[in-house]
């Protein structure tokens, strides 16, 4: 027997995986060098005192939780950005308007209750869509939807069945606001909406 | 079944692969103590495991959805977790503290029982610690997991993408190297050597 071999008995009795033909082995090896027992008792002892000393280093592990919430924020901080940089200031406008009006008069409200208690609006979330444009038409804040979907990520599903695609829905809306905000970089680097004032007239754009 | 094992686990991994945020709380607690090992085995020593940890969970709440196969996710965060220890050590100019032949060995040994016994205990410890992270990469990765949760041979073969049966030599071969050390008897000019003995065995 090798000193792999015996040092590889000595860790599976440390390890509690020593099978009966391991402890014959040892018994044997140890009745021709008794020291194997004070190796083994040694190697036990590191073991116990090298896992406290891990175990004391590890425990500060448990104070540390995911960052959902920071990574969220820190995405949405990111898309501003390059909403403001890359789409001009009038998307970094519309961006601020959702983030400062918030879900009142930036989309329909959540329906928490299921469909029975709003019968007109469907059972499916393409049923109630289609009420919620509908209806928003007839207010005046549906202008139009926009018929490309765009895609952001898709893969095969793993089960091969199909594919799964994120996409983005566009529809075109129009609010009256008292006041039109515009996001601007603080010298931190923090986003901050700004009033942002327009001429009166209309663009023609629309 | 180990709560790093099994079909719970594989689901957990695939709701954090779609954005879960629950199951990406529920993995990381899971699994953060062994993270810890491993940026024990790797980080600078002046560097601050906490500031480790903090940054190998940004990753993987970051980029978990870029991960493909649920199967991969163990060695996944054990490379996140290295590169971390490892970008750390290069951004840094550290100061080595290197092992010497007169610090792990001697004067820590006192035969006196009672209530010093804990502290000589821990003190130990402290030095076997020391000595194991010195040891090369392939010995004392599984080494300091081998003491996180009672994790198995398969468990840690599964994080180090590694058969069981190489795991268990290593363990085994690295413990000698740990015995060795403390006696001193491997160290030459206060720097630890390394010997044919210590090559990586697989």
């Amino acid at each position: 027997m090798n000193a792999t071999d015996r040092d590889v008995l000595i860790s599976r009795i440390i390890d509690g995986e020593a099978s009966a033909e391991d402890w014959s082995l040892v018994r044997a090896m140890a009745e021709r060098d008794p020291t194997l027992w004070s190796e083994l008792a040694a190697a036990q002892q590191d073991h116990t005192e090298l896992c406290a000393a891990v175990a004391m280093r590890v425990d500060i592990a448990e104070q540390i939780e995911a960052p959902i919430e920071e990574v969220a924020s820190q995405t949405l901080r990111r898309r501003l950005r390059l909403a403001g940089s890359g789409g001009g200031w009038l998307i970094a406008a519309a961006l601020a308007l959702a983030w400062v009006l918030g879900p009142h008069t930036g989309r329909p409200a959540p329906v928490s209750h299921g469909a029975a208690l709003f019968p007109h609006i469907g059972t499916t979330p393409e049923e109630a869509l289609e009420a919620y444009i509908q209806r928003g038409a007839q207010s005046g804040r549906v202008v139009g939807v926009v018929p490309e979907l765009l895609v952001q990520d898709s893969w095969a599903l793993e089960d091969g069945s199909g594919y799964e695609i994120y996409y983005i829905r566009q529809i075109v809306e129009r609010v009256v606001v008292p006041d039109l905000y515009r996001l601007t970089q603080t010298e931190s680097g923090e986003l901050v909406p700004t009033k942002a004032p327009l001429p009166s007239q209309r663009s023609g754009r629309m | 079944m180990s709560v790093l094992e099994g079909p719970q686990v594989r689901r957990e991994v695939l709701a954090a692969m779609r954005g879960d945020p629950d199951a990406l709380r529920t993995l990381w607690q899971q699994h953060r103590r062994w993270v810890a090992a491993i940026l024990l085995a790797h980080k600078p020593r002046e560097a601050d495991l906490e500031d480790l940890l903090q940054e190998v969970a940004m990753v993987m709440v970051r980029s978990m959805h870029e991960l493909r196969d649920p199967a991969a996710f163990k060695p996944w965060l054990r490379m996140v977790a290295v590169n971390a220890a490892k970008a750390l050590g290069r951004s840094t100019s550290l100061r080595r503290l290197r092992y010497t032949a007169d610090a792990p060995g001697e004067g820590a040994a006192s035969p006196d029982p009672g209530p010093e016994a804990m502290v000589r205990t821990r003190e130990e410890g402290r030095q076997l610690l020391e000595i194991a992270e010195q040891l090369p990469e392939g010995y004392r990765e599984p080494l300091l997991m081998r003491c996180i949760q009672g994790m198995s041979y398969r468990e840690i073969g599964r994080v180090l993408d590694l058969p069981e049966t190489t795991i268990e030599t290593r363990i085994a071969r690295g413990r000698r190297m740990l015995r060795e050390l403390l006696a001193g008897r491997a160290t030459r000019d206060g720097v630890l050597k390394q010997t044919p003995s210590m090559e990586i065995e697989s």
